[in-house]
């Protein structure tokens, strides 16, 4: 045996030079290989001993979710996504926002009534609704350190309007805004106007969506160019804002990782880390959220939920949610240009089979185009059940005795719409339609329906604003980019464009109801279900919150 | 010669394994709609993922579609798809490396540089991406198949042909007044074919091979098509619910298949190798 022992790891390697007689015939050590090992040992020694309370600590904070995919962008302009949804709620904060309340089942979820402060400590709507003004926060620091102020608000503003995407929208299809200058001011370093042309009733709640977050416009500007004027290149791979994560990396097609802001307004996220892993196929996040290696699991099937809420150890959480999912139909060309065809269509359906086979009755019928939870929503309209017969005598009527080919895409790696899929060939051929099933790339799929090259495709979105006027206007309006079924009513045009300026509360649900009873009766989707929302987390995941874009809200969650 | 089979067949019992195997495909394909009472196409959704019982010997789908049907009216699509393309693989294939093999030349080595080229691509990825450009329909499965299997008959009968154009009999052939023609089909092809048409059965074996993977990977056959590999495809996300049914009795009948052309592929070797035919 070596003939001492030190602690000191220089004073180690010197003493052991030296064996003992019982060592004269072993290996024979040199300086450097023992100076290593003692390295090594004390380094390990130092790793066991020291760093345990702060492992389970940072087991503790933190959170790593499996998603089916990353973020196609982080840039808030980007066309809204799912995966985009999720980062916008965790990295863009807002001016606006809803008041929570916790519901029956604990979930937190937004109090629709009650608008409060976010950036915006307070907020005045004009008696008008033509105007509203925004004070802001003082002492309010971005990630990066940077200071909140009018100035940041206003070029958030400038380079939305610029960027001719999301913000645009918002303020020309919903505001009707013309003029940018006019319509934004800054009033005091810490407060902001602005002015519309029109009335409207969504002139508060508007600022609560996340796609219109404001940036930390002093770092973006760090990273302009003259070929990139409003940073739009930098952003897409990199985010700065006032909320309360920032992402650190950022590897598309494998990893997300948000980092706590420190600075955060409202004191830093218990989760100090976030690390988000694409995992496409649904069984594999069930796996790793089984085997502990995940401790969220995101987009899994009712089937699989259903499994895990037996499980040990696993929480399923289910709200009712927002999204819809229908098949929709091209309303502009034949065969479905034809009223009765369409109605014949939703008459085929075998809902409660869907309902039972597909969603493990976790799902409702999709019975009005706007949600169930949405003000204004009613389902008296829904009038259709399974009945072949009667598709069979409007097909006829619509000069379809024999029925018709056609063609119905879904998603590729979508387990639920192919599902549907089969279910629908088979109930439509109970009509005599026979439906070619295309199975597409989620892209291509979207550019073919967008260009109005597939009859009949899925559709699942839902509508983040809680106000029936600015769903209907989303899908149903004719002059909407996102109505890709080409529905047209002169009359939904009216009710909706009257609903999106009207203050008169009791006039704009009388006129929404009557745009459902006109949809319902005009049938341009085949209507199918509202999934709702799940998640399945670790046990000792806690806070989970429910928002209407359906991103996790990871402030709000803990583990224990 | 059928003594000689005979005798082969007693002394090899894969071979009559080969044979029955094939026999069962052959059955399944001429007798489905008299072998299953149930669609392979049609959902009904209340038996989803129903476990194999007397009513659904095999169990269900998710989408309640009967496993055992779909598995033998899918023989008719495997076999069909790959049964087209190695014909047409075949008759292709063989009189251009006939043709490449007889008149060596500039021309007959742009075309070996052709093949060199479809082959270097891995051939699953080639697959892919040509199905994905053609569309997913039967036919094109058949024929994307058929254009990778070209260079290799191609390349089998050149290889034969350039060792039999050196033969005497071929200089006796030409002395007589015989034509180019003549000479390549009437002397030099039928002795080229032996190794074409062992190659026959080991390409059957690597398209339903192909033609399942392609499915399973989503660039094969539509749903619902009963095809093997979709059908493996469909049901993998459920093995995880402990739902192993749905992709177990297609892969097997995958393995049955591929195992039935292998097995006769080395029947055929042998029998044709007058040298080991002869021991035998």
């Amino acid at each position: 045996m070596l003939g001492t022992v030190s602690t000191g790891l220089l004073d180690l390697g010197r003493r052991v030079l030296v064996p003992s007689r019982s060592m004269a015939h072993a290996p024979r050590l040199t300086f450097a290989g023992l100076l290593a090992g003692g390295i090594g040992a004390g380094l390990v020694a130092a790793l066991l001993a020291a760093p345990l309370p702060a492992r389970a600590q940072d087991a503790k904070t933190t959170l790593v979710v499996a998603a089916p995919r990353t973020p196609e962008s982080l840039d808030q302009e980007y066309p809204p996504t799912e995966a985009g949804h999720e980062v916008r709620r965790n990295v863009n904060e807002r001016l606006l926002g809803y008041a929570q309340k916790k519901g029956d089942d604990g979930i937190l979820y937004e109090d629709f009534t009650t608008i409060v402060g976010v950036l915006a400590e307070s907020y005045e709507l004009s008696p008008d609704k033509k105007s509203i003004t925004f004070k802001l926060r003082k002492g309010v620091k971005s990630y990066n350190g940077n200071e909140l102020n009018a100035d940041t608000v206003m070029w958030s503003f400038e380079r939305g309007w610029n960027m001719k995407s999301n913000f645009h929208w918002y303020m020309t299809q919903i505001f009707k805004i013309e003029d940018p200058k006019v319509a934004f001011t800054k009033v005091d370093d810490y407060t902001v106007k602005v002015s519309i042309p029109n009335p409207s009733p969504l002139l508060d709640r508007i600022w609560i969506n996340s796609d219109l977050g404001i940036l930390d416009a002093t770092e973006v500007k760090k990273h302009l160019t003259p070929e990139d004027p409003w940073g739009a290149r930098w952003l897409s791979t990199n985010t700065a804002s006032f909320g309360p994560y920032q992402i650190t990396k950022y590897t598309p097609g494998q990893e997300v990782v948000y980092d706590a802001n420190p600075n955060y307004w409202r004191g830093p996220a218990r989760l100090k880390r976030v690390i988000l892993r694409e995992m496409p196929t649904s069984a594999n996040r069930v796996a790793a959220l089984q085997a502990g290696s995940v401790d969220v699991a995101e987009y899994l099937l009712p089937r699989e939920l259903a499994l895990l809420s037996k499980v040990p150890g696993v929480t399923v959480y289910k709200v009712f949610g927002n999204f819809i999912h229908r098949v929709e139909m091209n309303n502009a060309k034949p065969p479905f240009d034809n009223l009765k065809v369409r109605q014949a269509v939703n008459y085929l359906v075998p809902r409660e089979e869907i309902l039972k086979s597909v969603y493990f009755n976790t799902a409702r019928f999709t019975k009005s185009p706007i949600s169930e939870i949405y003000p204004a929503f009613t389902d008296e309209y829904f009038f259709f059940n399974n009945d072949p017969a009667k598709a069979k005598e409007l097909l006829k009527e619509a000069g379809f005795p024999e029925g018709f080919k056609t063609q119905l895409a879904y998603r590729t790696g979508d387990q639920i719409e192919e599902e549907i899929a089969v279910i629908l060939k088979s109930a439509f051929a109970k009509g005599g339609i026979d439906v070619e099933l295309l199975k597409l790339p989620a892209s291509t799929l979207v550019e073919r329906y967008t260009k109005g090259e597939v009859p009949m495709y899925f559709f699942r979105d839902m509508a983040i604003v809680p106000d029936a006027a600015y769903v209907a206007n989303l899908w149903l309006n004719s002059a909407s980019a996102i109505n890709y079924s080409k529905f047209k009513s002169d009359e939904v045009d009216a009710l909706i464009n009257a609903g999106l300026t009207s203050t008169d509360e009791a006039k704009r649900v009388a006129d929404m109801k009557r745009v459902q009873q006109i949809t319902m009766e005009g049938a341009p989707w085949v209507f199918l279900m509202n999934p709702g929302y799940q998640l399945a987390t670790r046990a000792n995941v806690k806070g989970y919150s429910w928002y209407t874009p359906n991103g996790n809200a990871f402030y709000d969650m803990y583990k224990e | 010669m059928r003594a000689t089979f005979t005798r082969y067949l007693s002394r090899h019992p894969g071979a009559v394994i080969g044979l029955v195997l094939l026999g069962l495909q052959v059955i399944a394909i001429l007798f489905a709609p008299w072998l299953t009472s149930y669609s392979p196409v049609e959902a009904d959704p209340l038996a989803s993922l129903e476990p194999p019982s007397l009513a659904h010997w095999f169990g269900t789908d998710v989408s309640g579609m009967d496993i055992y049907a779909r598995v033998i009216y899918a023989t008719r699509i495997n076999l069909l798809i790959s049964l087209t393309a190695v014909a047409v693989a075949f008759v292709i294939g063989v009189p251009v490396g006939l043709l490449i093999g007889f008149y060596r030349g500039g021309l007959s080595s742009l075309v070996m540089r052709v093949f060199d080229f479809i082959q270097s691509f891995p051939i699953f990825v080639l697959g892919m991406a040509l199905v994905s450009v053609m569309g997913q329909e039967i036919w094109n499965v058949s024929i994307v198949l058929a254009v990778l299997f070209i260079p290799m008959f191609a390349r089998v009968i050149r290889a034969e042909v350039l060792s039999l154009r050196e033969r005497p009999f071929v200089a006796a052939a030409r002395c007589s007044g015989a034509t180019d023609f003549s000479i390549m089909f009437r002397h030099i092809l039928p002795n080229a074919l032996t190794p074409a048409i062992v190659q026959i059965s080991i390409s059957v074996g690597l398209a339903i091979l192909l033609t399942a993977g392609l499915s399973f990977v989503g660039a094969g056959v539509r749903m619902p098509t009963p095809e093997w590999g979709l059908m493996v495809s469909s049901g993998a996300q459920q093995m995880i619910l402990g739902v192993w049914w749905v992709s177990l009795f297609p892969g097997l009948a995958i393995v049955i298949a591929v195992l039935s052309f292998a097995l006769i592929g080395d029947m055929a070797k042998d029998l044709s190798d007058p040298t080991t035919r002869d021991r035998r």
